[in-house]
């Protein structure tokens, strides 16, 4: 098959991909912070949306405003998301929380529609409609965007978790939350923040999304079942794994698509879920360490 | 005493028996009866009440011009409650309670499916708005169909395809289903039928969201057209990512394609595809005075769903007027109605009874319907 087919179809897999390990992260994030699985993650991805849709047709604000209003709107709404469905029941095991998060997921799910209706809306496109040629290669520059953004963000983590005494503050307690709180770093609100960062997170995966998909209120399942997948596929708890998956599985994607069938689309992601499952439950990128703590 | 008590029991029955009776040949003598069974309640009942407006302005223009050789026309509306039971049950009311002469039925195909024994057995002449293909072919001569069915839009697709556009590669996405499934078989079929070559077809879910694997599928398999039978996200996502690899072929888009919800989705990527509908807005005189009519009762623009019960209790009623009131005589006349002006399009009945075969192919432009070509597939 000629080449520039392939490099248009990696170029789509990798936006699709880093939408993805966004939300991916999200889900690793809070599961190393809190030992949950936080199954409203893609949810996190639908409200910003939706928060944007509303900000850029019905106030007419510019884009720039509308990230910053979304990201700060979103970095509330983590602290309320942990305050209603994690704080009052931190102190019981995994499962209460996780039908919690479930719980949250279906309360966003049915509001964003009793407030926005069934109707898919269309938000507004900060970049141009027309696809930029490149010798050929056809290319959404949407596309080129997210890509951009989502290592811009990758970036920005690496610093935020390596160089900085907040980000250092937060791997500690996701480490260890008893040697943590032994060694005077305020647990809760590590937590908080973490919550907070994982909801900024989605906000970037919702904004850099909505303009080429429409938003509606079912976008997050589909998004939060994909990025869950990633996430295990690159080793569940791994920040690295839950990137490198996410990309993997965008790229697979649109591969085998083209290749295989378009019905199956949805399908190979669980394929691969299912054959690392068996073959290297670790995760490809994952070390074989079952319990951190 | 006891006499006296039989005397007045006897009178009271006479009173009584006269009272029906007597009603009943006074209603028969001066009014013709017609059932009608829309869902008034349960999940379709939005479109329902939509269908009694559309209804209800057909009958006062049949009043109002004198009804039928002097007689008024007595609509009976009896509710099917949206379910198979439910119509079944307003069908036996319509017939043997209200004694209509003929029916208005269901427009949803599983409704008509579950009555259409009763309506064989009782052998009264129904118009029905259902349009599954299988519907007027089993030998059920009483069930007269007034919208185009589903094989009409796919063999008008490749009608045009084939006399108008003269392209000959035809790229097929479909949803995966059952009505984008039949769809896309019909469009095979009727494709390789006219000599036309489908040379990639893909499915894809309802909730597919990136279709550039699709897409360059079809460019690199040498599609000139890409025909598109699903809903209406999709069709506006595959739109707008036909543009972004630089639109190498044409789209023609099923019916939910030129639709509202669509349209405000895709926007300017809409803008030039083409799509099949059932009729556009104003495309015909009949068409505007109904759609005027309709604005004057009710303040509002007209659904296209309902569109056909107008149509149907005036082709039922013209045919009354021609047979008489016998049922066999009226399945005559209606299967008899050729070229009818309606608001729909131009009827002509088959011998199956089904009086629509004509859809329109319309192009985009500036986010409306723009009429192309009206195509009629004739009878099967």
């Amino acid at each position: 098959m000629d080449w520039s087919t392939n490099l248009q179809m990696v170029v789509a897999g990798l936006a699709m991909g880093s939408i993805y390990a966004l939300v991916a992260l999200g889900f690793v994030l809070i599961f190393n912070a809190v030992n949950v699985v936080n199954f409203a993650q893609g949810e996190f991805a639908m409200v910003p949306a939706f928060v944007a849709v509303w900000l850029m047709s019905y106030l007419n604000l510019s884009f720039a405003m509308t990230c910053v209003i979304t990201v700060v709107f979103m970095g509330i709404f983590g602290i309320v998301f942990e305050r209603i469905a994690y704080y009052p029941l931190r102190n019981r095991s995994f499962l209460p929380v996780i039908i919690s998060t479930i719980g949250v997921g279906i309360f966003l799910k049915n509001g964003a529609q009793l407030i926005f209706g069934a109707e898919p809306l269309s938000m507004p496109r900060p970049t141009s409609p027309e696809a930029l040629n490149f010798f050929g290669v056809f290319v959404d520059p949407q596309y080129i965007v997210i890509i951009l953004c989502t290592l811009a963000l990758l970036g920005f983590q690496y610093f935020f978790f390596e160089k900085t005494m907040l980000g250092k503050k937060m791997l500690a307690t996701a480490q260890d939350k008893q040697m943590a709180r032994l060694l005077g770093i305020r647990v809760a609100t590590m937590i908080a923040v973490t919550f907070v960062y994982s909801s900024i997170l989605g906000a970037a995966a919702g904004i850099l999304v909505g303009p080429i998909f429409f938003v509606t209120k079912d976008m997050g399942a589909m998004i939060g079942v994909k990025a869950f997948c990633s996430s295990i596929v690159g080793g569940f708890g791994s920040i690295p794994g839950a990137i490198l998956g996410g990309l993997f599985l965008g790229v697979i994607e649109v591969f085998a698509a083209y290749y295989v069938s378009s019905a199956y689309r949805d399908a190979f992601a669980f394929i691969i879920l299912i054959l690392v499952l068996l073959l290297r439950p670790q995760g490809i990128f994952g070390e074989k360490i079952a319990e951190k703590a | 005493m006891t006499n006296v008590k039989r005397i007045l029991s006897v009178t009271f029955l006479s009173v009584m028996i006269v009272a029906i009776f007597g009603s009943g040949i006074a209603t028969a003598a001066d009014e013709i009866r017609i059932g009608f069974t829309p869902p008034i309640t349960g999940v379709h009942a939005a479109g329902g009440s939509l269908q009694v407006k559309s209804i209800n302005l057909a009958l006062k223009e049949i009043n109002a011009a004198g009804g039928v050789n002097g007689k008024k026309i007595d609509l009976r509306i009896i509710d099917n409650q949206s379910t198979n039971p439910g119509a079944l049950a307003a069908l036996q009311k319509a017939v043997e309670q209200e004694k209509v002469l003929a029916m208005v039925g269901c427009l949803y195909s599983t409704q008509v499916m579950a009555t259409a024994d009763a309506t064989k057995n009782y052998g009264i002449p129904t118009i029905i708005g259902a349009t599954n293909v299988n519907i007027t072919k089993q030998g059920n001569p009483w069930l007269f169909r007034v919208r185009p069915d589903d094989s009409v839009a796919a063999g008008a697709m490749v009608k045009y395809i084939k006399e108008d556009t003269k392209l000959t590669k035809i790229g097929l996405i479909h949803d995966a289903d059952a009505f984008g499934t039949g769809g896309a078989d019909l469009v095979e079929k009727y494709a390789k039928e006219a000599g036309l070559t489908v040379v990639r077809r893909e499915k894809c879910t309802t909730a597919a969201k990136d279709f550039t694997a699709e897409l360059l599928a079809m460019k690199n398999a040498g599609a000139q057209i890409l025909v598109f039978y699903g809903h209406e996200e999709a069709t506006a996502l595959l739109q707008r990512q036909m543009r972004q690899i630089g639109s190498p072929f044409k789209f023609l888009g099923s019916p939910s394609a030129a639709s509202k919800d669509s349209l405000n989705l895709a926007k300017e990527a809409a803008e030039g595809i083409w799509a099949v509908v059932d009729f556009v807005p104003g495309q015909s005189k009949e068409n505007k005075s109904y759609a005027d009519a309709y604005k004057k009762e009710y303040n509002a623009e007209f659904d296209s769903l309902s569109v056909w019960t107008y149509d149907g209790l005036k082709i039922l009623v013209n045919a009354i007027k021609k047979a008489g009131e016998d049922r066999a005589k009226i399945r005559e006349a209606i299967l008899a109605t050729q070229g009818y002006q309606g608001a729909q399009g131009t009827f002509s009945f088959t011998p199956n009874g089904d009086g629509l075969s004509e859809v329109s192919i319309v192009q985009i432009e500036k986010g409306q319907q723009k009429l192309l070509k009206i195509v009629n597939v004739g009878s099967k």
